[in-house]
């Protein structure tokens, strides 16, 4: 079995269950005659069995592309320029495909018990591994669902593909049990796509993915037409049934505040990049990358008085042409020197490293070889203050 | 930074609005609007059923002003809208354009003026971009059209502009690019920047920001505020409930096809009389928490999902009101006005007309949520 802390990257977690899914190095480009756009660039980080990884970051930094990656659906021009993602399934999964889908192809190597390559898995190894083993909710709900057919068929129709063992009135009872677990009353699985209200076709997608137990399930975005409530009722499920069937979630989304509630451990993404890495409980209670925390304090808040709210100046960088150095330097209040030359890599926040301590961030404050100390957070909080009123 | 004053001088106002009396004429107007989708049905002698996706809407939009709607998923706020925007006809009641009635079904030219002056932003970004045109298409074929540019260098250089707008820069990679090769995020601003090209007084925005993360999201909305400012009408449909307290100056709550309450949006956000209202309030992500404790609050069970082809009877909320009373059950609740604006449908406050409530109360009952 592969140890995850020989990867760089992001290695502990809160939880400690098994790693299910390893990334290494995993960089994606969309390839241009204009100039290639480095889309995703040597992200590295592990998934453990039964972790709610949330991954945050601004619009068009990467995250969707990653999730593309990571589930092998990634078309041209968009090409996977270095990385591995390292599947490894449980050992009871391991025995089902090996008794159903025979091969073991495609392997890192050629022990038992090694992971899988995602991405060299062979086409038949690929069908298997989709929705049995990792399933998505795509961020367009309405593209995912088949328009020509109701969804209680196209439930179905997943159910009979992977589970020919249930007879058709038992995959009538699952498909029903399945929309009233996100909400939809079971008289409307006569509908189609397009007779449903767009958050109701979200969580179409959910119960979709949902329906075969994945092992891992990527949620790209899942809830942004769903109102507080139903978004509340349908995450108490999915965490139910994290702590049931022990499944993995990697949830995509730019409400950092619902990852605040929702996540084991958090990703901020910046310009393709993973630029800090940590337990929810740790990033909450300190942002450490000047971006993290601009996205923390830029909330309108609902409960108390109105305050003014921070935002982060400037634009995001040309993804073609990203800065050098740090990506994020020409928006950052407190660059200096070495953010324009030196590119910063995931290291430790703190020094002292404990059991529970593990955030990591990508920026040259946390740097002993370019900073004596780390930046307290009323510095932080000050840099954005100045920006603001300048 | 002068884009922050803007959100905080609108903030300001939104806390002392004038809904009452303004001296303004509403531009759009939603009077009693109804809609059923019938149910297609294999059995042609089974009884034709329907959807009641929405029952009695009724809102006024003022120039100037920002009226954001917010409620339950499913529950009628993008067939409000599509109403609104004439892609859809009402099975009952009206919509008057400038204090006329808008006539359904009039011709094409009745139309495309219609358009010049009410745009709407779709909720899904995915879907309302054509897969076959360029952002360039997008955005030069309003311009033309509505004889907004002419040439092809006038046309570029405000569609440029336009990207400027919704901070999909830098520009002149946006302009090419067709929608597969945007994020989510990015085809939500191409949508915005779309309809803003036609420079309409009403816009219809359906879940405009629902896919930015909170620093573009917030460069979006002082976009819109500045054009509501320099005279829009807005139409703000979100299930963000803070950028709504922010944004909007009134706010409406439906829930399950009906408005169940409404008024100036610090009342309704702050002080919310209807138990959905303050389920929906007290299910809302708390940035101040920062999770610090972790873990979802607890909230009511939600018992049987209410069917929206055989609804409930009376109030639609009375299978999950927590306050549920036996004339719930029986008789949709009238209006009731609380004062400063703010109304509600509620039985608790009276029912409308005081008389018909089991129990007339005017303190607020106890939030439905246990957090
Ligand atoms: N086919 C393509 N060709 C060129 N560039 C592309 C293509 N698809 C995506 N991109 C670019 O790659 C970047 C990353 O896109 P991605 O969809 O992964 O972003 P995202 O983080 O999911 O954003 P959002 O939160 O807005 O959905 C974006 O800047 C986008 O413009
Ligand atoms: N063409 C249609 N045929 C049948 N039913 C429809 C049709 N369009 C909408 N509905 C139904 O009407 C109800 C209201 O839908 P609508 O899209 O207005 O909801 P919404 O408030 O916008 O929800 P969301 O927040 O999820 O987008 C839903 O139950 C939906 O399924
Ligand atoms: S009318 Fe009755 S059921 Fe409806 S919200 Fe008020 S108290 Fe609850
Ligand atoms: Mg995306
Ligand atoms: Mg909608």
């Amino acid at each position: 079995m592969m140890d995850s802390r020989e990867t760089t990257g992001i290695t502990g977690t809160a939880i400690t269950g098994d790693i299910l899914l390893n990334v290494r190095h995993l960089s994606v480009d969309y390839q241009a005659d204009a100039g290639d756009v480095h889309a995703v660039t040597d992200v590295s980080f592990a998934l453990r069995r039964g972790e709610i990884l949330g991954l945050a970051g601004e619009s068009g930094s990467g995250k969707s592309t990653l999730a593309y990656a990571l589930a092998r659906l990634l078309r041209p021009p968009a090409v996977v320029t270095a990385g591995q993602v390292l599947y490894s399934p449980g050992v009871e999964r391991q025995a089902a495909r090996t008794s159903v889908h025979g091969g073991r192809r495609g392997r890192a190597d050629g022990l038992d018990n090694a992971p899988l390559d995602i991405l060299r898995l062979t086409p038949a190894q690929l069908r298997a591994f989709r929705w049995n083993d990792l399933a998505i909710v795509f961020q367009s709900a309405m593209n995912a669902l088949n328009p020509v057919m109701t969804i209680g068929a196209q439930i179905v129709d997943v159910l009979a593909a992977h589970r020919p063992e249930l007879s058709r009135g038992q995959r009538y009872d699952r498909a029903a049990e399945l929309v009233r677990l996100v909400g939809i009353a079971p008289d409307r699985l006569i509908s189609y796509p397009h007779e449903l209200s767009g958050g109701m076709r979200q969580r179409a997608t959910i119960a979709i993915a949902l329906a075969l137990s994945p092992d891992i399930i990527i949620m790209d975005e899942p809830t942004t037409a769903l109102d507080v409530v139903v978004q509340h009722e349908i995450l108490t499920e999915i965490l139910r049934l994290r702590a049931e069937l022990r499944f993995a979630v990697i949830f995509i989304t730019h409400d950092l505040s619902l990852l605040l509630e929702l996540a084991d451990t958090i990703a901020i993404m910046y310009a393709g990049r993973i630029v800090e890495y940590g337990a929810r409980r740790e990033l909450a209670g300190q942002p450490r990358h000047p971006y993290s925390y601009g996205l923390l304090h830029s909330f309108p808040n609902l409960r108390g008085p109105r305050r003014t709210v921070l935002g982060i100046p400037g634009a995001p960088p040309d993804l073609r042409d990203v800065p050098p150095g740090c990506s994020f330097h020409p928006r950052c209040p407190f660059a200096f020197a070495p953010c324009s030359t030196t590119l910063p890599l995931l290291r430790p926040a703190t020094t002292q490293t404990s059991a529970e301590e593990h955030q990591q961030v990508a920026c040259h404050l946390y740097d002993p070889a370019f900073a004596p100390a780390p930046p307290a957070e009323e510095l932080l909080a000050a840099g954005y203050a100045a920006l603001v009123r300048e | 930074m002068d884009t922050m004053d803007t959100f905080e001088r609108v903030a300001a106002q939104a806390t002392t609005p004038d809904l009452a009396h303004s001296a303004d004429v509403p531009l759009l107007e939603a009077r009693n609007l109804r809609r059923l989708f019938p149910i297609h049905s294999a059995n042609p002698f089974k009884p034709r059923r329907a959807v009641h996706a929405v029952e009695d809407a009724s809102l006024a939009l003022y120039p100037r002003r920002a009226l954001a709607l917010v409620g339950e998923s499913g529950s009628g706020k993008t067939t409000v809208a599509r109403m609104l925007a004439r892609l859809d006809e009402p099975s009952a009641g009206a919509i008057l354009f400038r204090g006329e009635p808008v006539k359904l079904g009039a011709g094409a030219a009745a139309l495309r003026a219609y358009r010049r002056a009410v745009q709407m932003v779709f909720q899904d970004p995915f879907s309302s971009l054509n897969p076959a045109h360029s952002v360039r298409y997008h955005l030069s074929r309003p311009l033309r059209v509505y004889g907004h540019a002419r040439g092809r260098e006038q046309v570029t250089e405000q569609a440029l502009a336009l990207l400027a707008r919704v901070s999909l820069t830098p520009t002149a990679q946006f302009i090419d690019k067709f929608p597969h090769e945007l994020s989510g995020g990015q085809r939500q601003r191409v949508a915005i920047a779309r309809a803003l090209a036609v420079r309409p007084s009403v816009l219809l925005a359906d879940e405009p920001v629902s896919m930015l993360d909170v620093s573009i999201r917030l460069d979006i909305l002082n976009l819109l505020l500045r054009l509501k400012e320099d005279g829009l009408a807005l139409l703000y449909i979100t299930h963000d409930i803070a950028s709504a307290r922010y944004f909007a100056e009134e706010t409406r709550v439906m829930y399950a096809g009906q408005m169940v309450e409404g008024g100036p949006s610090e009342a309704v956000t702050q002080r919310p009389k209807h138990p959905y209202t303050q389920l929906l309030l007290s299910a809302a992500p708390d940035p101040e928490k920062m999770g610090k404790d972790g873990g979802l609050a607890k909230l009511p069970a939600r018992g049987e999902i209410p069917s929206l082809v055989t609804p409930p009877s009376g109030c639609r909320f009375h299978p999950r009101c927590p306050h549920v009373m036996p004339v719930c059950r029986e008789r949709f609740p009238g209006r009731t006005d609380l004062g400063g604006g703010q109304w509600t449908h509620c039985w608790l406050y009276g029912g409308g007309d005081g008389t018909e409530g089991a129990e007339h109360t005017t303190q607020t009952p106890a939030p439905a949520s246990a957090s």
